[in-house]
């Protein structure tokens, strides 16, 4: 195979995969299957075990868990006399293969948000040395509504590299200059797409959008938040349904959340205390989120909570800011939420105005 | 430049003033430095190994370019601020600042200004206000209005003597409760608001040429807000500044959002006017 550019079509047999990934100078996350059943992004896995066609259903937890940590170290400090001050190396160049087209959306989104007035170093850090390869869906969950958000099955733009299993190869596109970067100098990997094969992939497209089981109005969702159109009683009988639990939160790859906690170790003989500063997931949906020094916050019940998490994801005026809505519709929320109050759940009840709809199916 | 967004800057506390029972002043001198800034910028102070906390910075920028330190004051309140007012002159806190929009002061040049605060309100003002008085042939006729619940709740004591007779500076100023010495010297007792009716007399408002700066508790920013529309100041001269939980100053942990504002990157200084769209907007109260 020739020059790579972006934009090039190519195909990559799969008995090619594994040397392909073995070429790479890079730490490798990609998706293996665990003990139950369950999929997890993992760092450099035994190759043999990485899921490599479009049959297996989503991580359980986004693998942009991989850029925003559940919890990170900001940086250590040594305290005798002046602070001292020492910060988590750079990150390594990673390679995250076989990452969905949702979480490859919601990476950009993540991408655009931290970098944005000010640039939060480690999170920009580590996306600057990211290259994703996604695999364009063909198995949505019964839970998936991305075709809803603008989140896949497919990706049109926001991709490096996006392949489409077609069995024994991959159609390989090549979408942005990391992913060129990626794939020079390992251009023998590779083939020219033959003639079809994209006509073949827009068919394919079209067959997984049929399987799709939920979908979720977004539009009517953002209509109603954005003109306060909704009652309040609506609102009420939805937030009694949470139970607080921040899972939504956690689960969810556009939420950036995060609270900031020092932790100090027992003082040194010599009189050096030494600890250090980490930040960790938080949830709008805690009552100590907004609490302020003197206990007081500024949402103080869980309605008022509940609001301003759909209020976040679905008005127009954020929407006007981050350029999407604010889902890319994993169906993460749904799987964690107890109290069915999900996205399409609250997004069907805006629409139809009454609580217990079952979701629209 | 810091390397790291969430790095703060080792700064030495050079004095320590104590204001109240439960207020103190931290005079810092921040390594490498702060460059500049607005008054009602804040800064967001570290006890390393308790955590860090924003506070709007109480001096003045003219202050700061003469002697090369800011300050803080500080109420003890949490578990930040009660770990603060236990260091010493010589031990360090991190720094990072400034942070936030500031005080439209341009806006007030040439016009009446008038500055209104509420107890430990006071601090972001005293920056605006000293500010002003460093630069004073810019600014009309200077009010300052300054409420606390006790003589004792004061802060800037000896500042506030010297503005009340500076004669470039009218200044009044009341409490809600009174001590033996504030009855003996026949001072005026009562909400901040009631100061108002007293500026009518000797000094009215003419709405269009007037800028009013405000900040205190919520409750009284409110009453403050209503006397000042009640004499026809428009919205978009009336400052004040919300308060929330700022953790990380820049935008990005999500704690200080009202509707789609984070009040540490577009405020925390807001107009009335952007204040009542906020309102609008704001998730907990109208969607």
């Amino acid at each position: 195979m020739g020059n790579i550019e972006v934009g090039s079509k190519l195909t990559l047999s799969k008995a090619k995969l594994n040397d392909f990934l073995r070429s790479l100078d890079a730490l490798l996350a990609a998706p293996i299957r665990l003990e139950h059943g369950e999929v997890h992004f993992a760092i450099n896995p035994p190759l043999e075990q990485i899921l490599r066609d479009a049959e297996y259903v989503n991580s359980t937890i986004s693998p942009v868990a991989l850029l925003f940590p559940q919890t990170e170290v900001l940086f250590n400090f040594k305290l005798n006399g002046k602070p001292q001050l020492e910060f988590p190396p750079p990150p390594q160049p990673l390679v995250i293969f076989g990452i969905r087209s949702c979480d490859v959306a919601a990476i950009r989104y993540l991408e655009m948000f931290f970098s944005r007035n000010f640039v939060d170093t480690p999170f920009c850090e580590r996306a600057k040395v990211t290259t994703l390869i996604s695999v364009a869906c063909q198995r949505p969950s019964k839970n998936c509504f991305c075709p809803c958000c603008a989140g896949g099955p497919f990706l049109e733009d926001g991709y490096d590299i996006q392949l489409v299993d077609f069995g024994e190869l991959f159609l390989v596109e090549v979408g942005s200059e990391k992913g060129k970067q990626l794939l020079s100098g390992r251009e023998g990997f590779f083939e020219p797409a033959p003639e079809g094969l994209i006509e073949r992939r827009n068919s394919l497209y079209e067959e997984t959008l049929q399987k799709f089981e939920i979908a979720s109005h977004m539009g009517t969702g953002v209509r109603k938040v954005t003109s306060r159109s909704v009652s309040e009683e609506l609102w009420k009988m939805m937030a009694a349904r949470c139970i607080e639990c921040g899972g939504c939160a956690f689960v969810c790859p556009l939420c950036t959340c995060f609270d900031v906690v020092d932790h100090k170790l027992p003082l040194h003989s010599d009189g050096t205390a030494c600890g250090w500063r980490e930040r960790c997931w938080d949830c709008c949906q805690f009552a100590g989120y907004s609490m302020e020094a003197a206990g007081v916050s500024p949402r103080p019940d869980k309605l008022s909570r509940f609001k301003r998490r759909f209020y976040h994801k679905l008005s127009y005026f954020y929407m006007e800011m981050d350029g999407r809505v604010g889902c890319v519709g994993c169906g993460r929320c749904i799987q964690v939420c107890f109290g069915v109050v999900d996205m399409p759940a609250v997004v069907n009840t805006l629409r139809e105005e009454k609580v217990f709809g079952v979701r629209l199916r | 430049m810091r390397k790291h967004l969430y790095e703060p800057m080792p700064a030495r506390i050079i004095e320590v003033i104590d204001e109240t029972p439960d207020v103190k002043t931290f005079t810092l001198q921040v390594e490498d430095g702060i460059v500049d800034y607005r008054p009602g910028q804040f800064a967001e102070v570290s006890v390393f190994g308790v955590g860090e906390a924003p506070f709007g910075i109480s001096s003045s920028p003219t202050w700061t370019k003469r002697t090369g330190y800011i300050q803080v004051t500080v109420r003890a309140v949490g578990k930040v601020t009660r770990a603060l007012h236990n260091l010493k002159v010589g031990e360090y806190v991190g720094v990072r600042a400034p942070l936030g929009n500031g005080f439209p002061v341009e806006k007030a040049e040439g016009k009446r200004v008038i500055i209104v605060g509420g107890g430990i309100g006071l601090p972001p003002l005293r920056s605006l206000l000293n500010y002003m008085l460093d630069n004073r042939e810019r600014f009309g006729k200077i009010t300052v209005l300054y409420g606390a619940r006790t003589p004792a709740d004061m802060v800037f004591k000896r500042e506030l003597a010297e503005w009340s007779t500076r004669p470039d500076v009218e200044y009044l100023d009341t409490v809600d409760i009174a001590d033996e010495e504030w009855q003996r010297l026949g001072k005026r007792v009562g909400v901040v608001t009631t100061l108002f009716p007293i500026l009518d007399e000797q000094s009215p408002i003419e709405p269009h040429n007037t800028v009013a700066f405000i900040c205190g508790p919520p409750i009284m920013i409110h009453f403050v807000i209503l006397e000042l529309e009640k004499r026809n100041v428009p919205p978009e001269n009336i400052i004040s500044t919300l308060e929330r939980h700022m953790k990380c100053g820049v935008g990005k942990c999500g704690h200080c959002a009202i509707g789609h504002k984070y009040v540490c990157v577009d405020g925390p200084v807001f107009s009335w006017a952007e204040m009542k769209e906020l309102e609008w907007m704001s998730a907990e109260k109208s969607v």
